[in-house]
């Protein structure tokens, strides 16, 4: 009997002795307090496209620190598709990051349950930017967040392969029917096989955009999926695949995300975030032009990122200088050089045709950037993601069976109208 | 007696009641309280009474789809699961050479992490060149879409979880440690062959972790989630087909910020497999072998 | 150890049956076994060398198709931008140290609590085995916040200890798995134990913790391994790189738009190394199977 007490005194004090030790060595408070010192602490919490980038934010992080003596800053990093549960744990375990880099289809969420600190009254050097960069960072005519880099998807192609098949190479102003024209040159069967592909996916999200339909209106108050603009970009994306074949279905192309790199397809999707990784692994010449156009012209979606500040920030004036820093200070000068992040500001948009790796027409992507040809297409209403998560697999479906677009559309267009009160 | 031995227990189970009474219980009944409420895991939660639970009943197709695709998982999975399991244990518990570089081999598939396994998954069931679909062209048999496929995604996630069985085959081998050789004496003795020592001896013998798998598998099948989640993009796709039970619960409470919601279904989810667990105990709990009990 | 002894005992009843053997038979079993396990074995080991492989394999050569099982060139580049580009070397220590305190933690309550449930006849044990078993069939996915918030009050995060601690208070699962081999021990040994003056702490000791080695060493590795492959935790309650651990290393290298394949899998490689390598010296420890009567003898 006592021994066995005594044992058990033993694990507890075991355990309470490891806790103490190792508390005591790994610092027990969290960092956000500023603790003895002056200084001031603010943390970040970001994503990354590869870990070099994590690393490479860390050069304009220690940039401001130089500028602003007294601040610190701290990078908290999560995965893509683990964000929300990092920033979701903190946030209610009052812990929340002092900024937050915001995953568009989150936005309207953070915003409507007031994580996010209201920018409106700040000072914000609105001139600076280049058109639709701010109203990327507004909900109902509020700032919520400033964007740090902007940027949009490009249409890829293999130079050497166009040459083999004696096409041209795609213009700044392509259309659909040019786009289309190509890549069925540009499509090779053997033995009842295709070996090469015009394109290796048009994503039926960038059609919508080129053709101006979508899924909710901007406002979020209409459902426009089964729109006719929208109706004939996903049938056009499904004919791609089963009516002209210059495209590999799903079954085709699944586990295979580099066709274009193994140059079994002559298009893809591209954008500057790719360019490091092609001009490294392509053994072909390969440029960039503006996606062509259906009825809305060369315009395509905005791919962007915007950074808000936590409202339970204990310094919000810090953290207002950190996101000014980057978002319109000395950090966009930084970020087309450092880590090949697309400028938002005017003065900059000379800086993506010097972009390491840029192609030689990187300069379309700067045009159609000044020229505000980017569409903003994620509308910031709370349901927003959960609707995008009941639409695609109905376009799935479209993509894999061949089905009727007209159709399917409508139908699932009246559901959503009818499960979330909207138009 | 009877009351120090109650004494007694209280005192060895003391760690597990102090951590179960200072972190468990609380987050478990805070999530309770969530369910009724239409916290979004970030604000302030706001009291909504049932609905939450009317709306998972009345009108969340979703719901019934993944509870169905786990369910079919669960009673197509767990038993085959066993099954594999249990025959893999044995062979490796056999006395030949380089065993332990067989055993090491056969669990290998349970350390690869996910991300990557899944991905070897996707091209082994790709539809154009995989090998799955090579290998029943060669025997003439029908070729599928695999994981495009509606009818069988849930089939084809079943045959990865197989390839894991070797999780399983660690516990069953730890407890075919501890069959008394004697037994098989006797057994031989009484001109018992391979066949039934197995059945007499061995699995009786072996009952006690055969139910312990039965029922973690059980537990464990209905939260299945990250291989689904990986080879679907995190859709659950195609058309919904492997979006399963926790699989969609997840996408609530951290994709579309219905925190609450999801809490209602974790509890609904609690019920079910405590039903399940129930049986199991019922049906089996008596046919397996322990020393008797005081 | 005193299964050994057992053993010892039954082997000269065996080594004289087979003397008079039946060896043709024996060799045909043997033959069977071995072409199973072979044949086996190819299929569950492909896994690994199709992850060595394409961790080999430069960028362009990773996904395409038709696949190949081993590069076209061999490239160590993948390893090396592992260490260069994260902390690997740093993440090891980490995932070193909170898997041997895991696994400590766990051993220890775990099998305290599991004599419990499994031995002692209290009042109320039925009713707290079923809270135990209770507490997995709840998704953690919604109890990770509260969770988070008892941590956040104490001002844990941000250190190993949210890793570790829960792990001293036992978990469930090895809990339960302890309690189904106590169960199946001889009651005598305990009884006479008693008799000879044994307190339940004794018995708990020298008879039952001894005879269940085979069951601990399994509890001790799979612990081990699960915390070691474990991100979620580690995610969400390190902030700083320094503290990271391996399997929380992996994510980085699955970017928002990209995915670095060969480094990913090279890290992959990297993290379950040691656990191949800790899982081969520990198998040993479920000793030669006695449940055969095959074998050298």
């Amino acid at each position: 009997m006592r021994k066995k007490k005594g044992a058990i005194t033993i694990v507890l004090t075991l355990v309470l002795a490891l806790s103490v030790f190792l508390s005591g060595c790994s610092g027990s408070k969290s960092e956000s307090a500023s603790g003895g010192s002056k200084d001031v602490t603010l943390r970040i919490l970001v994503w990354n496209n590869n870990p070099e980038g994590t690393k490479l934010e860390g050069k304009i992080f220690r940039a401001f620190e130089k500028e602003n003596p007294g601040i610190k800053v701290k990078q908290v990093f999560a995965p893509y598709d683990k964000f929300n549960d990092k920033f979701l744990t903190m946030s209610a375990g009052g812990d929340q990051p002092d900024l937050v880099w915001i995953q568009p289809s989150a936005f309207g969420q953070f915003v409507s349950k007031g994580v996010l600190m209201d920018l409106s009254d700040k000072k914000i050097d609105k001139g600076a930017y280049m058109p639709n960069v701010m109203k990327l960072g507004q909900v109902d005519g509020k700032q919520y967040a400033l964007i740090r880099d902007a940027s949009t998807f490009q249409l890829g192609y293999n130079k050497d392969l166009f040459d083999a098949a004696k096409v041209p190479y795609p213009k700044d102003n392509w259309t659909w029917d040019d786009f289309l024209d190509a890549a069925k040159k540009l499509t090779k069967v053997k033995n009842g096989k295709t070996v090469q592909f015009g394109m290796e996916n048009f994503y039926t999200s960038e059609l919508l955009v080129e053709n101006g339909g979508g899924i909710v209106s901007k406002d979020g108050k209409k459902v426009i999926i089964d729109s006719p603009e929208s109706i004939e970009a996903v049938q056009f994306g499904s004919d791609l695949i089963n009516k002209y074949h210059v495209q590999p279905t799903s079954a085709q192309s699944q586990g295979l995300s580099n066709m274009f790199l193994a140059g079994q397809a002559a298009m893809k999707m591209m954008g500057p975030w790719d360019w490091a990784d092609t001009a490294k692994n392509a053994k072909f010449k390969w440029d960039v032009v503006p996606l062509p156009a259906g009825k809305a012209g060369n315009v395509s979606a905005s791919a962007y990122l915007p950074i808000g500040i936590g409202k339970g920030t204990e310094h919000p004036d810090e953290a207002f200088k950190l996101l000014t820093f980057l978002s319109s200070g000395k950090g966009q000068d930084m970020q087309a050089k450092t880590l090949s992040a697309v400028p938002v500001v005017k003065r900059n948009a000379d800086q993506i045709e010097e972009m390491s790796n840029a192609p030689s027409n990187a300069k379309s992507l700067a045009n159609t950037l000044k020229e505000g040809k980017t569409i903003m297409n994620a509308p910031y209403i709370p349901e927003y993601a959960e609707i995008v998560n009941k639409v695609q697999p109905v376009i799935d479906n479209i993509n894999l069976k061949g089905k009727d677009a007209d159709k399917e559309l409508k139908k699932i267009a009246d559901q959503v109208r009818s499960e979330y009160n909207l138009k | 007696m009877n009351k120090s031995r109650t004494f007694q227990f209280y005192m060895f189970i003391l760690p597990w009641l102090i951590g179960f009474l200072a972190l468990t219980a609380g987050p478990m009944l805070y999530s309770l309280y969530m369910s009724f409420t239409d916290y979004s895991g970030l604000g302030v939660p706001n009291w909504v009474g049932f609905e939450n639970y009317q709306k998972i009943f009345s009108s969340d197709p979703l719901f019934w789809q993944s509870l169905w695709n786990t369910i079919f998982y669960t009673v197509f999975g767990v038993p085959l699961g066993l099954i594999v399991g249990y025959l893999l244990a044995v062979l490796l518990n056999a006395n030949v050479r380089f065993m332990g570089v067989f055993r090491t081999i056969f669990y290998l598939p349970s350390l690869v992490p996910t991300v990557a396994s899944s991905l070897l998954w996707i091209i082994i069931f790709q539809p154009d060149f995989g090998i799955a679909n090579a290998v029943l062209s060669f025997f003439h048999l029908p070729t599928s879409n695999w994981l495009l496929s509606e009818q069988m995604v849930k089939p084809a996630l079943i045959i990865m979880s197989l390839w894991g069985a070797g999780g399983g085959m660690v516990i069953y081998l730890a407890g075919l440690q501890s069959v008394p050789a004697s037994l098989y004496e006797a057994a031989e003795l009484d001109g018992a062959g391979k066949f039934r020592k197995f059945w007499n001896v061995t699995v009786p013998m072996t009952s006690n972790v055969i139910f312990f798998n039965l029922i973690m598998g059980l537990i464990g099948s209905f939260q299945i989630f990250t291989q689904a989640y990986v080879v679907s993009s995190g859709n659950g796709g195609p058309n919904y087909k492997s979006l399963f039970y926790v699989f969609y619960l997840y996408q609530d409470a951290f994709k579309f910020f219905k925190m609450g919601y999801a809490s209602a279904l974790a509890w609904i989810l609690f019920i079910i497999i405590l039903i399940f667990t129930a049986i199991q105990f019922k049906v089996f709990g008596s046919k397996v072998y322990y020393e008797h009990d005081e | 150890m005193s299964m050994e002894l057992a053993e010892a005992k039954v082997k000269p009843a065996v080594k004289a049956r087979k003397a008079r053997g039946i060896k043709a038979g024996k060799r045909i079993e043997r033959i069977i076994t071995y072409v199973l396990l072979i044949t086996l074995s190819a299929l569950f080991i492909f896994p690994f060398l199709w992850l060595i492989g394409t961790s080999l394999k430069p960028e362009n050569e990773a996904m395409t198709f038709p696949p190949a099982l081993l590069p076209k060139e061999w490239d160590f580049a993948n390893y090396k931008d592992v260490f260069t580009i994260v902390d690997f070397g740093q993440y090891y220590v980490n995932s070193i140290i909170v898997s041997i305190f895991a696994v400590l933690g766990t051993v220890l309550s775990s099998t305290l609590v599991a004599y419990g449930f499994a031995r002692i006849k209290g009042k109320g044990r039925n009713f707290w085995f079923m809270i135990l078993l209770g507490t997995m069939m709840l998704p953690p996915q919604v109890t990770m916040i509260p969770v988070y918030m008892i941590f956040s009050k104490l001002g844990w995060t941000n250190t190993f200890l949210p890793l570790i601690v829960p792990q001293f208070f036992g978990s469930a699962y090895f809990i339960f798995l302890l309690r189904q081999f106590f169960k199946t021990i001889p009651k005598e040994l305990e009884e006479s134990a008693f008799l000879d003056g044994c307190s339940t702490f004794g018995i708990f000791w020298r008879i039952i913790l001894p005879l269940s080695v085979p069951a601990v060493i399994t509890v001790a590795l799979l612990s081990f391994m699960w915390t070691w492959n474990d991100f979620l935790y580690p995610l969400i309650y390190l902030n700083d790189d320094a503290k990271y651990t391996l399997a929380l290393g992996i994510l980085q290298f699955k970017g928002a738009l990209l995915v670095q394949w060969g480094p990913m899998m090279a890290a992959s490689v990297l993290v379950i190394l040691p656990l191949i390598l800790l899982f081969f010296l520990g198998q040993k420890y479920f000793i030669q199977g006695i449940a055969t009567t095959g074998g050298k003898g």
